[in-house]
């Protein structure tokens, strides 16, 4: 049930008439998979989901539409003459033949969908040290999550801080006033005296 | 299997973020939110499969997506500011002016 929500939730995203609808769209899907998250136990990501998706992001699209008034601009399958897509059909039928041999191998050759007897069976498990088998462990979710990222994996967390920061100085960058705030002179690349010397 | 019922809906999330972006050429903002799409169906499967062999650091992983997928939408929303900025518009028809 809340698989056909979040499905037709994705179909509404991508066939909405107005960005704003999509959007709103969007956020019914995020929402559809936190509480997936939710009830299969994964409660950090789920939360994580809300905050970030739910809380920021879907904002920030929100803002940018209204700030750029965007809102009476059809999309280019409905104008009738820009749906020519008979362009696309070698490349189209180029990944479409691979990733339907992938499928059909996989129900051919190795005889269909793998059913797991236990977790890689009595044998294999023993090879698998570096996992940390979180059910096992005495604790809630978040917990397991927060021993394992701030221990095993500082150093990951730390490179996220950075990318973060990297991304907040872009787009602050990027949306300045072009030629008053970043400089008198805007570096342009000259297409012609690049190619001529 | 339940297992299998959710990698159908992945898959499905999946085609429908790459069917938006195919389908809605020309319209910046909704490829952007098809890009999403994808990723969550990306996130959903690497959770999917972390319940299933009982691993955490998938989840790590996700943590990790999450914020690069964060940095991506940001920075590809500053650029379409500026751009219209430049501009006046957003028609992507045009956006081979973009090398400068």
């Amino acid at each position: 049930m809340l698989a056909f929500g979040v499905v037709g939730s994705g179909i509404m995203v991508i066939s909405a008439l107005n960005p704003i609808h999509s959007i709103f769209w969007l956020i019914v899907v995020f929402i559809g998979s936190a509480v997936f998250f939710l009830w299969l136990g994964i409660s950090f990501v789920a939360l994580m989901f809300l905050i970030i998706y739910v809380g920021a992001i879907a904002i920030l699209f929100l803002f940018v539409i209204m700030l750029l008034n965007l809102t009476d601009f059809p999309p280019a399958f409905r104008l009738g003459g820009e749906a020519d897509m008979t362009n696309y059909i070698p490349i189209g039928l180029v990944i479409g033949t691979f990733f339907f041999s992938e499928v059909a191998s996989s129900w051919l050759i190795i005889g269909g969908p793998y059913t797991p007897q236990g977790f890689f069976g009595a044998e294999i498990g023993g090879a698998w040290d570096l996992a940390i088998p979180w059910f096992l462990m005495k604790y809630q979710n978040m917990e397991a999550l927060g021993r394992i990222l701030y221990i095993a994996c500082y150093y990951l967390f730390i490179l996220a801080s950075f990318i973060l920061l990297v991304a907040m100085v872009g787009a602050i960058v990027l949306t300045q006033e072009i030629g008053s705030e970043v400089g008198p002179v805007v570096k342009r690349q000259d297409i012609f005296f690049q190619t001529s010397r | 299997m339940v297992y299998y019922k959710y990698i159908i809906v992945i898959v499905i999330l999946l085609l429908l973020g790459g069917w938006g972006v195919v389908l809605n050429r020309g319209h910046f903002i909704i490829m952007i939110i098809s890009i999403e799409l994808i990723l969550l169906a990306a996130f959903f499967l690497f959770l999917i499969n972390s319940i299933e062999i009982d691993l955490l650091i998938e989840q790590v992983f996700t943590i990790m997506g999450l914020t690069i997928a964060a940095a991506e939408s940001a920075i590809g929303l500053a650029i379409m500011v500026a751009y219209y900025r430049i501009r006046g518009t957003i028609i992507l028809k045009s956006f081979s002016s973009l090398r400068g």
